[in-house]
């Protein structure tokens, strides 16, 4: 018997560590979102980050001259910016005050820094210089200047994992400004699609895009994109659209978190809904 | 266990650094060589598919586990890279391999198959088209990939220390 086994393993060994690598790896697959794996994903990330941080800052020092010309122009453009939005602030309360609406949205913003990019086809990732210990939670939303970027993923003590918005698994609801359609937002490998839309929506090519008020994680309209094509607009009983987002995912360095964590009140009248039908 | 076998995985981390800090350098609209492909396949080639199935698996676990990603997704891709990596070993012409411009065409299938792979288990749906799928996830990077192995094989050392 011992015999016959050895055989069989002599001759079929690689196949059968194949088969059961193959197996463990699919395992895990469905193991991504237990609770123990999910400390160890943080202790890995947060222990490797460290190592990430001090390589991205010394490749950070060389571009800091050119970096700081470009910030000084960029800050003598948002001061007129300023002065016109304070121009248009004070006008804003003025008419808020003639119609007895308040103004009662504070948004804390947390600012870090990408120190590592993971450029898998669909599963891009970053890691930023900010954790926990800065009050950064899962689910928050992540944005910079341009637009919005992604959703913290997992936080350890002084690091983040973002997934953004060339990531298959980061799906976001979004809604077009003018026309107010909403739709899920996702990457399929390739570029941000927003899929199944009926054939009456009211899209056009260049419409704004941003997140939607629907989202149990974003409750605010963050700006993604625009609308940059109508897919087979002629075919079929539904419309996909192809969204070009205003953040550049490859160039992006500086990012801020948004201190907005899920609707929990709402999720739980939402849950209600569902056990007691 | 011999340090041959330990040695790539001294390798693989220095790697995986240039990986995520270099790669993202020279990565042309989102279209990135992989280096960890690279190495998986060099390896494979010097000791077998038996050690390269378990190379690539234990390459797949680290880098899921540091980037965020699926979990699983890239332990499944290179595992079964490394097993297909593993047909191209002889040991009697480990250094022809190199030498030639047989690496950087393995590492074209190979890189091919693992980006196909892994957008089949990551991101792949019912309007997906196998045909965009084909060009701008496998063969695009494998291009990429093989092409950086040309350096592999230029410098290639005629007594190997690697």
């Amino acid at each position: 018997m011992f015999r016959f086994i050895r055989e069989i393993w002599s001759n079929f060994k690689e196949y059968i560590v194949l088969v059961i690598l193959l197996v463990i790896s699919l395992i895990s697959l469905t193991l991504n979102d237990h609770q123990s794996t999910k400390k160890i994903r943080t202790f890995a990330f947060s222990s490797f980050s460290v190592i990430s941080s001090l390589l991205h800052d010394y490749i950070k020092i060389s571009d800091v001259k050119s970096e700081n010309e470009s910030l000084r122009r960029k800050n003598s453009e948002l001061i007129l910016e300023i002065s016109k939005l304070r121009d248009f602030g004070i006008l804003n309360s003025q008419l808020k005050n003639l119609i007895n609406l308040r103004d009662t949205l504070h948004y804390k913003l947390y600012p870090g820094t990408i120190v590592s990019k993971t450029f898998a086809a669909s599963q891009s990732t970053f890691t930023i210089n900010i954790g926990y210990k800065d009050s950064v939670k899962v689910g928050m939303p992540v944005l910079n200047g341009d637009g919005f970027i992604g959703l913290v993923n997992s936080v350890a003590e002084d690091y983040s994992i973002i997934r953004n918005l060339h990531n298959s698994n980061l799906k976001v609801i979004v809604k077009d400004e003018r026309s107010r359609f909403q739709g899920i937002l996702r990457w399929n490998g390739s570029y941000l699609t927003v899929t199944n839309l009926p054939k009456t929506a009211d899209i056009n090519v260049g419409d704004r895009v941003v997140t939607s008020e629907l989202s149990s994680l974003i409750s605010i309209p963050i700006p993604v994109g625009i609308v940059k094509e109508v897919l087979n607009p002629e075919k079929g009983y539904f419309n996909d659209l192809i969204i070009e987002p205003f953040a550049d995912m490859y160039g992006v360095e500086y990012v801020f978190v948004l201190g907005l964590t899920k609707k929990v009140v709402n999720n739980n009248i939402e849950m209600n809904f569902y056990r007691n039908p | 266990m011999k340090f041959e076998q330990i040695k790539p995985l001294i390798f693989f981390f220095p790697i995986l650094l240039l990986q995520i800090f270099f790669v993202p350098l020279i990565s042309i609209e989102g279209i990135a060589p992989d280096l960890i492909l690279m190495l998986l396949v060099f390896y494979t080639l010097k000791n077998g598919q038996f050690y390269g199935t378990i190379f690539g698996f234990v390459c797949g676990l680290f880098f899921d586990f540091i980037s965020g990603g699926i979990l699983g997704s890239m332990m499944f891709s290179k595992t079964l890279s490394g097993f297909i990596a593993g047909y191209f070993f002889n040991e009697n012409k480990t250094d022809l391999h190199f030498k030639s411009f047989s690496y950087p065409m393995i590492v074209l299938l190979i890189t091919i198959i693992d980006s196909i792979t892994i957008s089949l288990i990551t991101s792949f749906d019912i309007n997906t088209n196998i045909i965009t799928l084909f060009f701008y996830q496998g063969l695009l990077p494998g291009l990429y990939t093989s092409a950086l192995c040309f350096f592999v094989t230029f410098f290639y050392p005629k007594r190997s220390y690697i």
